[in-house]
């Protein structure tokens, strides 16, 4: 987008009161559930601490981890695919899977790089679900259809002809819930993203809907998609990274789900046999796409950016303006926007910041937001 | 509100002339950044000219020092993506006020501006303050680069839409800011004035 492109959008955002009111009110949810799991789970504060230290020693040396990881993941069976780039993401991912159908658990990373344009790909989370019948695109990282209305989500279900009781949100999930759960059987590739990666041979998600767990169990040949950044050293660090994303994003405790290659079993005579119950392939694929390029930049400070969305829910203009950003929206996004996109496309989408900082009080993992982008923007 | 005058606004200030500082004299300066010339961009030209007035006399009247021919802080380039220029203007605003040891400032985008993106990229070392500081008066609003809330004063020419969405949420009916944007943003939901003015 144009910078004029960009504010005309704002405005006409801005004029939609309703979408305000919708994102004001789950922001206030939010908020109460953060704040009260913070006070009753009192070792989330070092847990965090932790996590921040994880992940400037990670990026501090990136190109040796993605190495370590590499061979861990290999170690316990997974295929491993490194992207340098979008298209090239884009390619691999079509060389496992052809035109198989893909049930697809919700990944930031896998919209970032287009897998989701594929046609065969089928969304599996609910938001995500509502917003592909819409031909929508994602406004929040945990949240991604927070800017929908029940009516929203009960039209998008007409659509596809989905019977739905009322527009309750309990009676929509269940519909919603019900139709999925039929889909799931009629392919056996499946797509998961990646709160973390651990080198030792383990990638780590945290969900609420249970969706990930049903495609990473039901599919034989399961794909996975994560950026580099996400790559820790243990599996202890990959949880914890995995359950601070949870616990700023409201939810906590949460399910975990721990993918450690293909399934095996050695039930009969202890005789091993990969390709158990759940998928006998795995395969991950590990993508740059810029990551590599700022290590030695300012943006540098969003590789340790654990994608709670808790800064878009902060900040004053994304609540009013809620596709700010073309890939990643909100404070957040114009560093990844700058990572992913290049550097003129951060430029265009910090116009629009009002350097307010209420992104950077919120932080986990004490990005400092604003600083970065500006001294990033200076730096070339 | 008009964006290309607003860009015009910016790049006059830009233009103008540049005096040598004055000699250091253990006093501090007012630096208003002429924010006010590039804010006269908007319709609240003649009231913001007036205002102005007012606190810069009560300034000077308390011995903050006059700088004649100041050169443009450089405020919203940024924003408009003049990347290149604002950092040749940053150079030229740091140079000439490190000699000067203490700045008083008119409004926090120009704080905010010295105290954190010169001060921590292009090596501001003087010491700034607001001008409410020296007046000893307490302003009815904050403004968030205070500490406060954001009343969207910052978008009121990029995005006037959203600035005033931000300015009826502030839930601010009446009083006195210290921003002279915050101000043109607020008045359109708030009876306000600016402080000192």
């Amino acid at each position: 987008l144009e910078l004029n492109e960009l504010l005309k959008l704002a405005e006409e955002w801005a004029r939609r009161e309703e979408v305000y009111e919708l994102i004001k009110n789950a922001n206030v949810r939010s908020e109460e559930r953060i704040i009260k799991i913070k006070e009753r789970f009192k070792e989330i504060e070092s847990m965090r601490r932790e996590v921040i230290e994880i992940k400037e020693r990670v990026i501090a040396n990136l190109d040796y981890w993605v190495e370590e990881a590499k061979r861990g993941l290999e170690a316990k069976g997974f295929q491993v695919h490194f992207a340098e780039n979008a298209e090239d993401a884009r390619r691999k991912f079509k060389e496992i899977v052809g035109d198989n159908k893909v049930m697809a658990s919700k990944s930031l990373t896998a919209w970032e790089v287009g897998i989701n344009e594929f046609e065969n790909v089928f969304e599996t989370d609910i938001g995500m679900f509502i917003l592909s019948i819409l031909k929508d695109s994602p406004v929040h990282n945990t949240a991604p259809a927070i800017h929908l209305s029940r009516r929203d989500a009960l039209n998008a279900l007409k659509k596809i002809g989905v019977e739905v009781e009322s527009d309750d949100p309990k009676d929509l999930v269940r519909a919603i819930a019900s139709y999925l759960r039929e889909k799931y059987c009629e392919t056996e590739y499946g797509m998961v993203g990646a709160n973390a990666v651990a080198t030792e041979g383990a990638v780590v998600n945290v969900e609420g809907e249970g969706n990930v767990r049903l495609v990473a169990s039901l599919s034989k040949t399961l794909i996975v998609v994560g950026g580099i950044e996400k790559i820790v050293p243990t599996v202890v660090d990959a949880v914890k990274t995995s359950l601070i994303q949870a616990a700023f994003a409201g939810r906590y405790p949460i399910q975990i789900n721990v993918i450690a290659g293909p399934t095996a079993t050695s039930d009969i005579e202890r005789i091993l046999v990969r390709g158990a119950q759940g998928p006998h392939e795995v395969h991950m694929i590990l993508i740059d796409n810029g990551r590599r390029r700022v290590v030695n930049t300012s943006l540098k400070e969003f590789l340790k950016c654990v994608r709670c969305g808790r800064c878009l829910l902060n900040c004053p203009v994304w609540q009013r303006f809620p596709k700010w950003g073309e890939v990643y929206r909100g404070p957040m996004g114009i560093g990844w926007n700058g990572i992913v996109k290049g550097r003129e496309a951060m430029i265009v989408q910090q116009s629009l910041c009002t350097r307010c900082e209420k992104c950077k009080e919120v932080c986990p993992m004490e990005i400092n937001i604003v600083g970065s982008f500006e001294r990033a923007m200076l730096e070339a | 509100l008009d964006l290309g005058r607003f860009k015009q606004a910016i790049e006059e200030a830009l233009r103008g002339r540049l005096w040598e500082p004055p000699s250091r004299e253990g006093r501090p300066y007012l630096y208003t950044g002429l924010i006010y010339q590039v804010l006269s961009a908007s319709s609240g030209k003649k009231e913001l000219d007036e205002y102005l007035k007012i606190i810069v006399n009560k300034l000077f009247n308390r011995g903050v020092g006059h700088l004649e021919g100041e050169p443009y802080s450089g405020a919203f380039m940024l924003e408009l993506g003049m990347i290149q220029e604002f950092k040749k203007q940053a150079e030229k605003v740091v140079n000439y006020l490190n000699p000067l040891g203490e700045v008083v400032v008119l409004d926090p985008i120009t704080y905010r501006l010295l105290t954190t993106t010169f001060a921590e990229n292009f090596g501001l070392k003087v010491n700034v303050r607001m001008y409410h500081e020296l007046l000893n008066e307490k302003p009815d609003f904050l403004g968030c680069k205070l500490g406060g809330k954001c009343c969207g004063g910052h978008l009121y020419f990029l995005a006037p839409t959203i600035a005033l969405s931000m300015s009826k949420e502030v839930g601010f009916k009446k009083g006195k800011v210290i921003c002279p944007l915050g101000w043109l943003n607020l008045r359109r939901v708030s009876e306000v004035e600016i402080l000192g003015a």
